[in-house]
């Protein structure tokens, strides 16, 4: 049997106000690393942050994985940045907006790219705007997240009329769509 | 009622549970004192660094600013223990009113202000009971400070263990002219 700990803490999430993704050669083994667009109109740390980065060496962060209890079928991540400024995001992923192919992304990648932005801003046109690259190390996640996932699909596919077997069924494979969406590597090893 | 009978036998019984208290009450006491001295010597087994600032210099250069500190790092400890990180940390403030803690490690030799003194090496070995001496610098370039205003710093080190010791700066000299000179030329 395992006892699984819950520690809950109070914070106030960054939005994502857009997302993409990014494949380069060298980096994380030529996967899609996603990229998403922070709101940060209230958070001038990070856009300093991220422009800091740019002229300093590498950096140090921490990173935990978590579930928002006030926000149904949200996932958060909590960034803790050491080095080279010391700073904390945690940046909210719904479900409703589509970002689990972000969350899956970023679980099989092991990395993500941040950017600063507002609402209306995308990766199309925000291609020269600096961003950091975070690696994001496997912490166990990924078992919770396939529960969580299957959860809201399951939720979904009954609200779309599907009885209770079929929307198990369905679950599944939007799961293993997203697995499958999540590994494409464009550039082989 | 009759009175008590002091038998010589009681007696005795009576003389041997006191001096058998006496003893227990002696033993307590050093074995007290043994754990005393035992938690005394544990406390100085743990590992400790201590930090004391001796000088401080800021050299403007172009695009550049260049903090330097001449440190005496004391280990008070019965381990060894190792300098194993040096960083300046800036408590920024942006325009847009935020604070940020910017953390600038140690700079590379080629950036060290000729004529400075002796250099304290990071990482170094500090062993028990012993004292490390020198400079150690920091470059902040105008790309890294923006815009923002610098409200103040402190050094920290940090030891092996992960342990940290920080001392805060707060007025740094100017260099005399022939540093400045001597900046220039290089």
């Amino acid at each position: 049997m395992r006892f699984t700990r819950r520690n809950e803490i109070t914070v106030v999430p960054v939005w994502i106000v857009g997302d993409g993704a990014i494949a380069v050669q060298g980096v994380g083994e030529g996967r899609i690393i996603p990229v998403v667009i922070l709101d940060t109109i209230e958070r001038t740390d990070i856009v300093e942050y991220i422009r800091i980065h740019r002229f300093s060496g590498p950096g140090d962060v921490l990173v935990k994985w978590g579930e928002m209890t006030t926000r149904e079928d949200t996932v958060s991540l909590t960034i803790t940045v050491q080095r080279p400024v010391e700073l904390e995001v945690t940046i909210a992923f719904e479900l409703a907006k589509a970002h689990a192919i972000l969350v899956e992304t970023i679980l099989k990648s092991g990395a993500l790219y941040i950017q600063a932005g507002t609402e209306g801003d995308r990766i199309g046109n925000t291609l020269e705007t600096p961003r950091v690259l975070l690696e994001v190390p496997d912490t166990g996640f990924g078992r919770r997240w396939e529960k969580i996932y299957l959860s809201y699909a399951r939720k979904k596919a009954r609200a779309e009329g599907a009885d209770r077997r079929t929307a198990k069924a369905v679950a599944a494979e939007r799961f293993e769509l997203l697995k499958e969406m999540a590994a494409a590597r464009p550039f082989p090893r | 009622m009759p009175a008590p009978v002091w038998t010589s036998l009681s007696i005795v019984t009576l003389s041997i549970s006191l001096i058998a208290l006496c003893a227990s009450l002696t033993s307590l006491w050093f074995g007290w004192r043994g754990h005393v001295r035992a938690e005394a010597q544990d406390r100085r087994r743990k590992p400790a660094l201590v930090i004391d600032l001796l000088d401080s210099r800021l050299f403007h250069m172009p695009n550049r600013r260049i903090y330097c500190f001449q440190l005496r790092v004391r280990n008070p400890s019965d381990s060894d223990n190792a300098i194993s990180i040096a960083d300046l940390w800036f408590l920024f403030a942006t325009r847009a009113g935020a604070s940020l803690i910017v953390k600038v490690p140690h700079a590379d030799a080629d950036v060290k202000p000729p004529d400075l003194g002796e250099a304290l090496a990071i990482p170094s070995k500090v062993g028990a009971h012993n004292v490390a001496t020198g400079w150690c610098w920091f470059e902040l370039t105008d790309e890294v400070a923006g815009d923002n205003m610098i409200e103040r710093h402190d050094l920290q080190i940090q030891d092996t263990h992960g342990l940290t010791s920080t001392v805060s700066a707060r007025i740094l000299q100017l260099p005399t002219e022939s540093h400045s000179d001597a900046l220039h030329q290089a």
